[in-house]
């Protein structure tokens, strides 16, 4: 029969393709820019400041949807009234808004933290929703709920993985080798699980809290540039001096009405598979 | 081999068709519920072959896929040997091998994907394409154990089909499983909607080139050739019901990308769409198998079907 050799022949490029497309680089130092001058491990001065803010939100945020849980009785049962948490908004300002820094601090290397972040999977529902580590540094994933999950980060940059986390076991340590502005992670069980990991080549971050104030401790005096990333109102970056010693306040504002297209649904870029973006934009260049 | 001889292998393979046909829905199920890897091991479903009390949440849709591959597998190990024992044309038994074959590379690459979450894209894509690939095989089995394929092979009348369909029809088979990819391809978030809709056109002015070609000859020759133009007929009606139900699928996805979890008629629609691609798929292969075989590719003398007689 001759019907059906052509597919197959174009099914097995299309995967040989992807599937090269898709090999991600050895796991190792986060990569350095081309032309960087070596950065220089960090030494506290004394004379680090601060950067605090706040995240406004104008006009009417969306409202909050109920999550059907029924699917898993314990769930419906721990978590009765569980609400939407990818917008959350309180007197105008935004919660779970990642704020970090973008640029400025290329010239140094800091040494990663012994300290583990909790990821918590307490009522179906992960706590916190958004949180940030080093590249390297530990996760410790955690569950407080009498039933089963599955545990998965699908980043672009780093390798992905798939666990699984019964009641009562172990916690499960985990890190990320190299930078990524946000790795989604998603509980395929219980599909309306997700959080999202910012994992940086440096320790300073913050996540707006529920009055949508963040602060950045600990900075070396410099210029740099700070990125608020929100999973449904994207990115804005602000650009701040920070002196000797000093506190620096800065302001992002999300409005109802911005625009937003997600990936899953675009009509173009037609023909570019997830795993070749960076090389076709290397290509385009 | 006698007709009725042949009835007892047509029988199991429609009912693997039948299996078939549940399992795709069982898979798109999986897909439209976010459920692909709700089960992280394989071929064991977390480190057992039954574990009930962990089927919690969306485990119920990637599990019942796994217990009804492996029943289709059964079904199909079955159905090849009967074709390899009974079947005394040889051709029908290499088929049978082939299906075989793709239902065991199938099962093989649904556990990869399970498995190498770092390729889930290109895996889910050939996944799919396979799920489809292995169906037209099964409905290809059924088709010529059929007794009315039988009654076609014996049949003596004469009929020139234009010399253009059959090639028409391999290009309708080969644009359709291309059309098939890229809705997965789109269905997996791997790439836009555009191609999907690019085939769409592609795909649908082949085959109404195909409806129409069919309705000709059946005028021309003043005959109901009806061993064509019912099959072409299906064609029609999947193809408009396909259409709709695309349209109907993207935007019952844009209204649902900030829902905080799958729901309805997301879920509904878009299965229906992919078992809506399935059926199309069957009727046109019904139709080009016919084509084929009418137009003389598998033997020396053409043959017509006599007006109004049922095959
Ligand atoms: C001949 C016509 C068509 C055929 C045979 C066809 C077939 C398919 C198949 C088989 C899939 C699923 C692939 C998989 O995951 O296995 C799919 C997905 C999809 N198709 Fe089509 N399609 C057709 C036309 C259209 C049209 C006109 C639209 C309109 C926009 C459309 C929209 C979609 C969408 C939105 C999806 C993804 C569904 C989801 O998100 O789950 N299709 N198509």
């Amino acid at each position: 029969m001759r019907i059906g050799k052509s597919p197959l022949v174009l099914v097995l490029t299309l995967a040989a393709l992807s599937l090269q497309c898709g090999k991600k680089e050895e796991v190792g130092e986060a990569p350095k820019e081309e032309g960087a001058a070596p950065a220089v491990a960090y030494q506290p001065t004394g004379d680090e400041g601060t950067i605090t803010g706040v995240v406004n939100f104008t006009g009417q945020p969306p409202q909050r949807r109920r999550i059907q849980m029924d699917a898993d009785p314990v769930c419906a049962q721990k978590n009765p009234s569980a609400l939407s948490e990818d917008v959350i908004v309180n007197n105008g300002k935004l919660q779970n808004v990642f704020v970090y820094v973008k640029s400025g601090l290329e010239k140094y290397s800091f040494s990663v933290p012994s300290e583990e972040p909790v990821l918590d999977q307490n009522g179906c529902m992960y706590r916190p929703r958004v949180l940030g580590v080093m590249a390297g540094q530990n996760l410790k994933i955690i569950t407080s709920d009498p039933t089963n999950h599955n545990i998965h980060p699908t980043p672009k940059n780093n390798p992905e993985w798939n666990v699984n986390q019964p009641p009562g076991s172990e916690p499960i340590i985990r890190s990320f080798p190299r930078p990524e502005v946000m790795i989604p992670v998603k509980c395929n069980q219980h599909p309306w699980m997700r959080a999202y990991v910012g994992v940086l080549r440096h320790p300073f971050h913050a996540v707006s809290r529920e009055d949508g104030s963040f602060e950045i401790k600990g900075l070396p005096p410099g210029e740099y540039e700070i990125e608020a990333w929100h999973e449904r109102y994207g990115a804005q970056v602000a650009k701040v001096t920070v002196g000797a010693k000093e506190t620096k306040q800065i302001e992002f504002t999300y409005a109802a009405g911005q625009a937003y297209r997600p990936g899953s649904l675009r009509l173009m870029p037609a023909l570019v598979l997830p795993c070749c973006e960076k090389t076709m934009a290397r290509a385009a260049k | 081999m006698p007709v009725r001889e042949s009835e007892g292998l047509y029988r199991f393979a429609l009912v693997t068709v039948g299996a078939t046909f549940v399992l795709l829905v069982l898979g798109a199920l999986v897909t439209s519920n976010e459920a692909g890897d709700s089960v992280p091991d394989w071929p064991t479903a977390f480190g057992r072959w039954m574990p009930l009390d962990q089927i919690v949440g969306n485990v119920i849709y990637e599990y019942t896929h796994r217990i009804a591959a492996a029943t289709v597998g059964i079904l199909m190990l079955v159905l090849a040997m009967g074709v390899w024992w009974k079947e005394k044309r040889a051709w029908v038994r290499r088929l049978g091998g082939v299906a075989l074959l793709a239902v065991l590379v199938q099962a093989g690459l649904g556990g990869a994907r399970v498995l190498f979450v770092e390729h889930r894209f290109a895996l889910a894509l050939i996944h799919a394409f396979m799920g489809q690939f292995f169906f037209s095989l099964v409905v290809s089995l059924a088709l010529v154990t059929s007794p009315g394929w039988r009654r076609l092979e014996q049949s003596r009348s004469e009929i020139h089909l234009p010399a253009y369909l059959p090639r028409l029809c391999s290009a309708a088979v080969v644009g359709l499983f291309v059309q098939l990819l890229l809705g997965a391809g789109f269905r997996h978030r791997g790439m836009g909607i555009l191609p999907h809709i690019l085939g769409a056109v592609g795909v649908s002015v082949l085959l109404l080139g195909i409806i129409w070609s069919v309705r000709k000859v059946a005028r021309e020759r003043e005959v109901e050739l009806r061993v064509l133009s019912r099959p072409a007929l299906w064609v029609a009606g999947l193809l408009g019901a396909q259409l709709g139900l695309g349209i109907a699928a993207y935007f019952a996805r844009r209204a649902a990308r900030f829902d905080p979890q799958p729901l309805e008629p997301m879920i509904s629609l878009t299965v229906a769409h992919v078992a809506g691609g399935a059926l199309l798929l069957a009727a046109l292969l019904v139709l080009t198998w016919r084509v084929f075989w009418l137009s003389g590719m598998r033997r020396a003398t053409p043959v017509l079907q006599p007006a109004g007689q049922k095959i």
